[in-house]
Formats: structure tokens, C-alpha cells, sequence
């Protein structure tokens, strides 16, 4: 194993997987950061069946040759049983919170020797947890699927802020309705889209990969986030553009600044940068005579956005420290750390030719670039959804994109996932 | 990376207590937004949660530890590496209660300080027809604890569920503050050498009793 010792405390730069499985079950220290990188990247350095077999190598370990009986019964107190435990609550965690396998048969008869692992060997032993782990294991045998084995329910919806309702229900026009309650249902339709993404589809540029055979994609949770992402541009430009008159275009920009403006207030990154560019796409900029008409108090909050929103080469320093002062709830503008992710991985290869030795530097830096994104996930926010209002928005964003092409974006992010991004006219990989 | 952490400071919470008492559910609740219907004894898990105390970004480590079954030389290890300590015993279980005496009494061995950053929670405050004890009996377990401060929660109506970490978080930055003078990236390392000659100079805290 060797250290970068630049960084305090010193990280593991390289190790073998034997290293790696010790360290992720030690006696006298519990490093919760490299355990959340080891399980949420070893698939990229290692097999399930490859991992459970160090994991149980790990628990049979034998104490030195020729320990007297005193210090074998310290020895056994003191290190067995700590790594033990660990071995058992990493298994547990492994299966309940970071399992990415597929359903086949090797699955299947993995599981099962887990299960057997845990009732023959664990429970035998007595180290606690075999039950939890072993009830765990029947759930995922029985459904084998990605469902998670506690079961969590939301809060009461006492906390939320009463919504601004529109005039008239029944036909709603956009600029009736309040920017404040516009910008709180689409960060609900995005929290949603957000919350749905699981960890798998994160790896290994899962999302840049067409369907397999059977038709599922390996990503369709991101797809789903990014299409709704570009509806929403295309919506912006499509309404703005539709208007009659500059005077009536204008309105239209104001209205959308106004509502970039709340969704900042509730960290909702991702459409703050979804207007954004739309604002700034070749078609709206033009409008000169429009422009003209915008009063200046819009376009400063415009032009502070796009500050806060301009990517060159990933993040921006100004939208990183926004990022970082943000308490969640939070939706972040997936497509940057996206871009991010894929730059990672393809920064360096994971496993060091023919020394064996994993290069953890590496995924740290890829786990984390994840668990920014978890965070946000987890915390929802405290909002009333407003279905009409939801529904209004979906049909709109839905009619922009069956319209015609969507938008090309000024946005890395696009040409680096897409090389047909590269020319600005086809439409990127992941609209499919 | 080190740029967007180095304004941020990290803290270690481990929440202790007897088996079933809710350690979980009010970790759940803190760090997701969520209760935990189903009950699955915890081995060891870890959270984190970046929080805001008096303008001060603050990231926390949280260890939800297992309850009774634990064994000594873990509860050690946990006592070690945490700043503070959520001792957490249900208001309906006279016994949860009594078990706290023994692991407040093993922290402050471990940590050679009678000051430690603890906050006492009774937890279940929504059973109030099951409890069996009163207030009056965990006020005064908190004042022969130094006025260690007393919540009441419900981490299933998620009531005083942020107060308990918040002042936890608040008394672990105040010991940092008093212990390590203008240390700024060092601080982990430092407090571990140094030995607290100051220690009666710090203020007593005010009686913070805090019910629902």
C-alpha cells in the first residue's frame, strides 16, 4: 500500500486488494470515507465473488505462531473479534446499501453462499448481526431486485409553505402563474427525477452507453433527468420565440429570469442553468428589440446567474462555493458533475498493469464526485406539490420537444458525452 | 479537493444507548428526513451531514452504533475517535436509562475529561402514555452529570430531532475553539498531545434544560 502524503491525513494512493479488503475491516479504526469509496467502485477492480472470498479470508484470521494462552486470549479480544464484526457489518452493508449486481445465476448462487456463510459460520461463531444479515440476504434471494430492505416514510407536510395558486385552474397561462410556485414545482418534478438515479447508473459512464439487448438502459434514470433537463431549454426558447411581439417576448424573459432567480434561493442549480442557457441560446440573443425592453434589474439578475452558471472545463469556482455553502435540500447541475465523473475515470486506469496494485487515489476522487450527489439526493425538499401545476409544466415541456430538434447548449458537458455534440447540430446521445 | 473542504470543518457524533431505544430512527431523521418504520438492529453505520451552526459550515461524522450487544473494546474504539456523544434511552424503559450511568462514566475515562460535549436525549416523547420516566428523574440524572443538557425528542414527529445535534455540534465547536487557540488545519492532530491544563477555566455551562 503506498500514501500520498500531501494531503493530511495521508491517503492511500495504491494498494493490493488483499490491502484494501484489511484496511476496510481493521481492529482499531473505523475510516468511514474509504469504506463509502471501497463499496461504491469495486466493481471497477474486483468481482462480488472475488470480494466475499477475501471478506471470509478475512474473518478466518489465525492468530501469529506461538502466542501464549494470555496473550492469544488478548489477541482474540482485542483484534479477532473487532475484525469480525467489521467483516460482518461490511457484508451487511454491502448487501443492503451498495449492491450494483445483475440478476443472473452467479448472483443467485453468490447470495446463497453469503447466506450460508452467515448461518453456518457467523452465527455459529456468535458474532452479532448474522440474523440481520441473514434476514437481509432472504429479502434479496426472495425479490432479487434493488429494493431497499427498510422502509422508510416521509414526514408530515405540516412545515410546508402554503402554494400560490394561479388565477384560474383550469387554464393556465404562464405568466399567471407566481414565479415563487412555478420555480417550487419544477424543483419537485427535478427533485424526483434526482432521487430516482441510482448509484450503478454513475459508474463507469453508464449513461453514455446505448440500450443492451434486452432494452434496458443501463442509465435510464440519468437519461431521464438529462431529457427533461433539454425539454426544458427547448420550452423556454420555443415559448419566448412564439410570442408576437417583442414587447410580449420580453414579459416572457422577465418571467423566466424571475423564476431562475427563486430557483436559486432554492438551490436548484439545475434549472437555474437550464434557463440560463436557454437565455443565452443563438435564437434569443438576437432578438435585439427585445433586449431592448428588458429593464436593467433583470439583466443583472441574468447576467449574476450566468456568473454563477459559467462552466469552462468543469466546475466553476463560483458555482462549487454556491455548492458548498448550500445547505440540502439541493439539486445540482448534473451535467457538470457528470462531466466531471467521466474526466475521472478516464484520467487514468484503475488497476496498474501487471503489479495488481489499484489505483484508490483514482476512485476517491470518483467516489466523491457520488457521494455529492447522494447527499443531495437524500434530503427532500419541504414543498406542497401542486399536480396541476405540474402537469401543465410536463405537457409543455413535452410538446417543446416533440416541437422539433432540441437546442444544442453551449455546455462542455454535452461535447464531452457526446462527440456528435462536437459539430452543434446533431442531437447528443443522450436524447435517445 | 482540499480547497473545498478547507473551510469546512468535520466533527464526530456517536450515538450511544441501549438496544431499541431509537438510536437509529433519530439518526434517520437528523441526517435524512425520514423514519424508519421497521426495526433491524444496527451493527455500525455512518452518516454524514453538512449542517449550518451560527454561520459556521460544519460536516458531521455520525456513528450509530449497536445497541446492547456491543463489546467492550468497540464501545472503546467509538469513545476514542468521537468529539461528542448522544446518550439516547427511551422514555418508556426505566432500564435504558440506567445504562447510560455506566457508558457516561466509561467516555470520561477514555477521555480523561469531565467535560466531554454530551447531550442526554430521551427519546419516544410521542408514547407519553407509556412513559415511565418522568422528567423530573432524567433532570436530575442530567444535573449529577455536570447540567449535561436534557431534550426530549420524537423521532417519529421528528420533534427536538435537529435541537439535540445542533447543541451537540455547538458545545464540541466551543471546546474546539477553548482547546486549540487559532490551530487551523491541525486540529485533530494537535488535540490529541495536548493535555488540558486549563480545564477548570472553563465556564460552566448554564443549566440548558430544554423540553418539548
Amino acid at each position: 500500500m503506498s500514501y500520498d502524503f500531501n494531503i493530511q491525513p495521508p491517503a492511500i494512493k495504491t494498494a493490493t486488494l488483499v490491502a484494501l479488503v484489511a484496511r476496510l475491516t481493521r481492529h482499531d479504526m473505523l475510516d468511514s470515507m474509504f469504506n463509502n469509496t471501497f463499496l461504491l467502485t469495486y466493481k471497477s477492480f474486483t468481482t462480488a465473488r472475488e470480494l466475499f472470498v477475501f471478506l471470509v479470508r478475512r474473518f478466518q484470521i489465525q492468530p501469529p505462531d506461538g502466542m501464549a494462552q494470555d496473550e492469544f486470549e488478548k489477541w482474540r479480544d482485542r483484534k479477532q473479534k473487532l475484525i469480525r464484526f467489521r467483516v460482518v457489518n461490511i457484508l451487511k452493508s454491502w448487501v443492503d446499501n451498495f449492491w450494483m449486481e445483475d440478476q443472473s445465476h452467479e448472483t443467485m448462487s453468490l447470495l446463497r453462499d453469503i447466506y450460508y456463510f452467515a448461518r453456518d459460520t457467523v452465527k455459529v461463531i456468535g458474532v452479532s448481526g448474522a440474523n440481520s444479515l441473514m434476514i437481509l440476504l432472504e429479502q434479496r434471494i426472495r425479490r432479487n431486485d434493488e429494493t431497499k430492505v427498510k422502509r422508510l416514510i416521509l414526514n408530515s407536510s405540516q412545515s410546508w409553505p402554503a402554494p400560490i395558486l394561479p388565477r384560474s385552474m383550469k387554464i393556465i397561462t404562464f405568466l399567471d402563474v407566481n414565479i415563487t410556485e412555478y420555480a417550487r414545482q419544477l424543483t419537485l418534478m427535478e427533485f424526483n427525477l434526482l432521487s430516482k438515479i441510482n448509484t450503478k447508473e454513475l459508474l463507469s459512464n453508464n449513461w453514455n452507453k446505448a440500450a443492451v439487448k434486452d432494452g434496458l438502459e443501463p442509465a435510464r434514470n440519468i437519461k431521464a433527468f438529462l431529457l427533461h433537463d433539454s425539454q426544458l431549454s427547448d420550452w423556454i426558447i420555443g415559448l419566448t420565440l412564439y410570442q408576437t411581439t417583442a414587447k410580449k417576448k420580453g414579459a416572457v424573459i422577465k418571467h423566466f429570469v424571475g423564476i431562475a432567480n427563486k430557483c436559486r434561493q432554492l438551490n436548484n442549480y439545475s434549472a437555474v442553468a437550464s434557463i440560463v442557457f436557454a437565455l443565452g441560446a443563438p435564437k434569443i440573443v438576437v432578438l435585439n428589440e427585445t433586449w431592448k425592453l428588458v429593464s436593467n434589474d433583470t439583466i443583472r439578475i441574468l447576467q449574476e446567474l450566468r456568473g454563477l452558471m459559467s462552466f469552462y472545463k468543469g466546475y466553476s469556482q463560483q458555482y462549487q462555493d454556491a455548492l458548498h455553502l448550500a445547505n440540502p435540500p439541493c439539486i445540482p447541475c448534473l451535467r457538470v458533475h457528470l462531466t466531471e465523473l467521466a474526466r475521472t475515470e478516464a484520467a487514468a486506469p484503475v488497476i496498474i498493469d501487471k503489479s495488481a496494485q489499484i489505483n484508490f487515489a483514482q476512485l476517491q476522487k470518483t467516489a466523491e464526485i457520488i457521494r455529492d450527489i447522494q447527499q443531495y439526493q437524500n434530503i427532500s425538499y419541504s414543498l406542497q406539490p401542486v399536480p396541476e401545476l405540474q402537469e401543465y409544466i410536463l405537457v409543455n415541456l413535452q410538446a417543446a420537444s416533440d416541437a422539433g430538434e432540441p437546442e444544442p447548449k453551449n455546455l462542455e458537458a454535452e461535447l464531452l458525452s457526446s462527440p456528435a455534440g462536437k459539430s452543434g447540430r446533431e442531437t447528443p446521445s443522450y436524447f435517445g | 479537493m482540499s480547497a473545498r473542504t478547507s473551510q469546512r470543518r468535520d466533527y464526530h457524533i456517536v450515538v450511544l444507548g441501549a438496544g431499541g431505544v431509537g438510536k437509529s430512527c433519530l439518526t434517520a431523521q437528523f441526517v435524512q428526513n425520514v423514519w424508519i418504520e421497521s426495526y433491524d438492529p444496527t451493527i455500525e453505520d455512518s452518516y454524514r451531514k453538512q449542517i449550518e451552526v451560527d454561520g459556521r459550515q460544519c460536516m458531521l461524522e455520525i456513528l450509530d452504533t449497536a445497541g446492547t450487544e456491543q463489546f467492550t473494546a468497540m464501545r472503546e474504539l467509538y469513545m476514542k475517535t468521537g468529539q461528542g456523544f448522544l446518550l439516547v434511552f427511551s422514555i418508556t424503559s426505566q432500564s435504558s436509562l440506567a445504562e447510560l450511568q455506566e457508558l457516561r462514566e466509561q467516555i470520561i475515562r477514555i477521555k480523561d475529561d469531565e467535560n466531554v460535549p454530551i447531550v442526554i436525549v430521551g427519546n419516544k416523547s410521542d408514547l407519553e402514555e407509556d412513559r415511565v420516566v418522568t422528567r423530573q428523574r432524567a433532570f436530575t440524572v442530567s444535573q449529577s452529570w455536570g447540567n449535561a443538557p436534557y431534550y426530549e425528542t420524537s423521532a417519529r414527529r421528528r420533534a427536538n430531532v435537529d435541537e439535540v445535534f445542533i447543541d451537540l455540534c455547538r458545545q464540541i465547536i466551543r471546546k474546539d475553539n477553548t482547546t486549540t487557540p487559532s490551530l487551523e488545519e491541525d486540529v485533530v492532530y494537535h488535540r490529541r498531545e495536548r493535555r488540558r491544563p486549563h480545564r477548570s477555566r472553563r465556564k460552566k455551562k448554564d443549566g440548558v434544560c430544554t423540553i418539548l
